[in-house]
């Protein structure tokens, strides 16, 4: 059995833990050995810090009171998060490039750096959470009592200690670890490494813990999931139930997804203490999966809960409970650690969260307007006072927290105040989304806005949760004030009859929304509301450098030095200041004065550590503008949205043209190649033409000049000129053929053609150059009969063209050509084999482009009749028809051309009415 | 005309259609969290109200389930396919 001091000491030996964690894990980051730290996976752990303990014990009550209802609160979180692509990359990148503070930062920085909103937003802030912290310590209390109750026959020492003390305890604690590791230095973005290492920690064991519990109560004890809902429908619970799907599901849809954003310490965790944008691609499906994982058994546990414990238990502690029934000390304990632990997570971001904004919004503009009598001076005298607030203002939440908790702790107002927390963080919504998409949202818009939500928040809902402890209030709810009905706090203008949360929420963010845009459309901006606007809504097409252009002032490196030192300390200052000097003319003179776009560089360090806001105010002091009217400034403001614009133009069509320029050069390489073909061609065709040129010419000449020569050598030297010109003339045909070929002009209908006549022709032909240089032709074999689309005279053309070549090219003792016709696979297949040398393997590639012979043999050229265009033709004219003509390996030792065509129908199904055409062609 | 060249021709330039299909992811984006929404509020939601149970679980709480199920898949792909954020245009970093 779990007793009480056993249930306290590990409650306190698990603080310690996380002390000896985040220690480490600060050392480690120090010593720029942070690898893990910032990793995906321990983002995506810390952002579950959106899981406390109303999540842990509380999701298990309302799914016994409420049925599905809970899922709500963990279905619009995921709905943000899966679409991270547009709201939250939106935000992480304002917040790293303006470097973003708290969610009160946010809102100032984008309406002007305005202090009154900070400010607004700061109270509103601590009015919501202050709260929400008070039910951490209640859940704490309630636990530690639940196992004392259990535990009353073995009272030890530290039973004794009441709840007060208890919450006390736990509150000195968390503020203790909160001043140790959440205030250690001013940093230029608000980044705890230690702490963000122990909030992943504790993810992980809250996780634990819970499925840890979910198993054993489904798989443990009750025998699977279809065991618990027969149970729960035997003992009649309706499992069915739809009560909680209409407008009151939407409205906690709509809750929770604002929740998750404005909450300020998910804003801390989410956007301040982000390391990198890319981790939000992890955390885009792993923080919904953690969600999905962490609401997986709530429903089991809850109807487990209703049907095996006895009646009236609280069902907001059946997770500690239901393992406590079944003895199972182990598994309590570790619950109890999971539910300690989302409480001290929450207490811990969400009082360093709030502790910046008070002191970065409220303390130190508070002690800047009276600087002359606060000591500032000295390395990093701002920083210093900052750390000093924070510590103030970490005690002082925890001890606000503390102290509701007192006050109301007897009451059940704790009970729904994770929703109201919700709803009155909520109101930063509209104006939150304004400043990221809207860009005429003004501030006077924005703090309408906010402050009438807040009221009607604060009208609707706050005040609404004292009913039961104070009779004034249940009697304001009856009657309304003053008696005016139409002001009931949960029937405001009539509207009655709604969910009391679905009727706080419609109001507060519909008058929230309504003021904030008719606000903005009836005021106009400020100078430095437009800038930070454009800074705001363009972060993803900003050009560079714009901005600096845009501060018209000036001021001396001194001043500005004496400033940064006391916020950034020496060396950050020198630092930066460093890095000004190379442009710079006088370097280090202390009187010159800096580049404006360096005062607004310096000035977004500063917000780094003191808010947007604060920085601003400092700067003012020793920044002197040059009085810029807001003409002027409405001048350069519209050359800037025209730059931007351009800008934007610019790049959309430098992408055009870039992809232009890509086709273009693509283009240009194949026409290079083109021209190069036709270069060579022509340089071939002019060789060609010359060698018989030159023969004419000379042979010609001596004819016309020698006298001297006998009948016999006249006749030998005119026979060979005839025979060159015979070979010029074939040449000069075989090049305007191949043209008209290539150009399409010599163009014939494909008509089905008997091959076996092709073949017989060609022999015909050929018959007289075979016999002359004594060649036998052999037919191994021959198809009759068969027909292809081809013509017929160009198919012969063709026939003859290989079977010449193989004639001319035969230097063999026993020349030999074997022709073989056969039908492959729906093919018309002839090969011409012969047993001449064959093709070299060096040119079998290029056979079949123009003016390349398979031969180059100077002994053959005397009987050469082709000019090397003869298989570049064929080969074009085969093609046409369908076919291909290729070199294979032959059945004789040199070469063997294939020629292959589709072949058509059976000539005797295609037209067997008609006389068959092959008869005559068998017989030859 | 070479029939290497011919070949070539019929080929696309380079680098044309990687744009648009970005472009295209952006919007599965966009559209992925909008779907959900759609399916876990009534009316679609109401369909699945029946009274039966599916792997011993009500109809409707399977069904939560699973379209929470298919978006935390669909946000997982699409974390794999969007364009990369470039994250190196800030000015001043680097200097802190």
């Amino acid at each position: 059995m779990l007793s009480a001091d056993f249930v306290i000491l590990a409650g306190v030996a698990y603080v310690g833990l996380l002390f000896v964690l985040a220690f480490v894990s600060d050392a480690r980051a120090q010593r720029g050995d942070g690898g893990l730290l910032r990793s995906p996976l321990v983002y995506t752990l810390s952002i579950s810090v959106y899981c406390t303990s109303w999540t842990f014990y509380g999701a298990v009550g309302t799914a016994a009171r409420a049925g599905l209802e809970f899922l709500a609160i963990y279905l619009g979180p995921t709905l943000v998060f899966v679409g991270w692509w547009f709201v939250l990359r939106k935000l992480v990148r304002i917040g790293r490039i303006q470097r973003i503070t708290s969610v009160a930062d946010l809102l100032s920085s984008r309406y002007g750096k305005s202090n009154p909103l900070a400010v607004l937003v700061t109270l509103i802030a601590i009015v919501s959470v202050t709260p929400y912290i008070a039910l951490q310590l209640k859940a704490i209390t309630t636990s530690i009592q639940v196992v004392s109750a259990a535990d009353s026959a073995h009272r030890g020492p530290m039973a004794g200690l009441d709840e007060v003390q208890l919450a006390l305890g736990v509150a000195v604690m968390m503020a203790l670890f909160t001043v140790l590791f959440g205030t250690r230095n001013v940093d230029a973005k608000e980044q705890h490494h230690g702490v963000v290492a122990a909030i992943a920690f504790e993810a992980t064991v809250k996780l634990l813990a819970l499925l840890a519990v979910g198993a054993y109560v489904v798989f443990g004890v009750s025998g699977g999931v279809d065991q618990i809902f027969q149970r729960a429908q035997a003992a009649g619970i309706d499992v069915f139930a739809q009560q909680g799907f209409g407008s009151r599901w939407i409205a906690l849809l709509v809750l929770s997804a604002t929740a998750v954003l404005c909450l300020p310490r998910q804003f801390q965790i989410t956007v301040v203490e982000n390391a990198d944008e890319n981790h939000l691609r992890t955390a885009g499906w792993a923080f919904p999966a953690y969600l999905l994982l962490a609401s997986l058994f709530t429903v089991p546990i809850a109807l487990y809960g209703l049907t095996t414990l006895p009646v009236g238990s609280n069902p907001d502690m059946f997770v500690l409970t239901i393992p406590m029934a079944g003895g199972e000390s182990g598994l309590a304990l570790l619950a109890f650690i999971g539910g300690f632990s989302s409480a001290t997570s929450m207490i811990i971001v969400a009082s360093i969260a709030l502790s910046i904004m008070i002191s970065n919004h409220i303390l130190l503009p508070l002690a800047l307007r009276h600087a002359s009598h606060i000591d500032l001076a000295g390395d990093q005298g701002i920083a210093r006072l900052l750390l000093k607030t924070r510590r103030l203002s970490i005690g002082a939440i925890l001890l606000l927290g503390f102290l509701y908790f007192w006050i109301t702790g007897d009451s059940d107002a704790l009970a729904p105040i994770g929703l109201i927390s919700f709803a009155g963080v909520a109101q930063f919504l509209p104006a939150m989304i304004a400043a990221l998409y809207w860009r005429e949202a003004t501030l006077k818009g924005a703090l309408g806005g906010v402050l009438c939500g807040f009221v009607v928040w604060a009208w609707t809902m706050f005040l609404p949760s004292f009913e039961s402890s104070s009779g004034a209030i249940a009697a304001l709810l009856q009657t309304g004030p003053w008696g005016i009905a139409a002001l009931r706090p949960q029937a405001l203008f009539g509207l009655a009859g709604l969910d009391p949360l679905v009727h706080s929420v419609f109001w507060s963010l519909f008058i929230n929304t309504a003021v904030l845009i008719l606000g903005s459309l009836a005021t106009s901006q400020s100078v430095l509301e437009r800038i930070q606007a454009t800074q705001f809504v363009d972060v993803f097409r900003r050009p560079a450098g714009l901005q600096p252009k845009l501060i018209h002032a000036s001021a001396a490196t001194r001043d500005l030095f004496f400033i940064a030192e006391r916020v950034l300390g020496w060396e950050r200052a020198h630092a930066l200041f460093s890095t000004l000097e190379p442009t710079h003319g006088e370097a280090g003179s202390a009187e010159s004065e800096v580049l404006p776009g360096f005062i607004g560089q310096l000035e977004r360090e500063l917000a780094g550590s003191i808010g947007a806001a604060s920085a601003h105010i400092l700067l003012s002091k020793v920044v002197s503008g040059d009085g810029m009217s807001l003409e002027e400034f409405m001048t350069i403001a519209d050359e800037t949205q025209q730059a931007i614009e351009y800008a934007h133009r610019l790049e959309k069509t430098s992408e055009e043209l870039r992809l232009t320029a890509d086709k273009l050069q693509w283009t240009n390489t194949l026409l290079r190649e083109l021209h190069q073909q036709k270069d060579d061609f022509l340089s071939q065709i002019s060789h060609e033409v010359r060698t018989p040129m030159t023969a004419i010419r000379s042979f010609s000449e001596i004819l016309l000049k020698d006298d001297d020569l006998s009948a016999a050598q006249r006749e030998r030297f005119a026979a060979t000129i005839h025979e060159e010109s015979q070979r010029l003339t074939r040449l000069l045909d075989e090049i305007l053929d191949f043209s008209a070929l290539e150009h399409g002009e010599r163009d014939w209908d494909n008509v089905p053609t008997d091959v076996d006549e092709a073949i017989d022709h060609a022999l015909e032909v050929c018959e007289g150059l075979a016999r002359q240089r004594s060649i036998r032709i052999d037919v191994v074999s021959r198809v009759p009969g068969r027909r292809i689309a081809a013509d017929a005279n160009r198919l012969c053309q063709v026939l003859i063209n290989v079977i010449a070549n193989a004639i001319k090219y035969n230097d063999a003792p026993e020349p030999l050509i074997q022709l073989r016709a056969a039908i492959d696979d729906g093919r018309y297949r002839i090969d011409v084999a012969d047993n001449g040398p064959g093709v070299p393997p060096e040119s079998r590639s290029r056979i079949f482009e123009k003016f390349v012979r398979g031969h180059h043999d100077p002994s053959s050229h005397t009987v050469d009749t082709g000019r090397g265009l003869g298989l570049t033709i064929s080969r074009a004219i085969v093609s046409r028809m369908g076919g291909t003509l290729e070199l294979v390996d032959g059945p004789l030792p040199g070469a063997c051309f294939q020629l292959s065509f589709p072949l058509l129908p059976e000539a005797k199904e295609l037209d067997a009415a008609l006389p068959n055409p092959a008869q005559d062609g068998q017989m030859r | 005309m070479e029939p290497e060249a011919e070949a070539t021709m019929k080929r696309h330039p380079p680098g044309e259609q990687a744009a648009g299909r970005m472009r295209k992811r952006q919007h599965a984006a966009f559209l992925l969290p909008v779907a959900g929404l759609l399916l876990i509020i009534p009316p679609l939601l109401t369909v699945f109200g029946l009274r039966r149970l599916v792997f011993g679980a009500p109809l409707q709480t399977v069904y939560l389930f699973l379209v929470w199920l298919a978006m935390i898949a669909g946000a997982a792909l699409l974390a794999r396919l969007l364009p990369a954020t470039d994250t190196d245009d800030d000015p001043v970093a680097g200097e802190s």
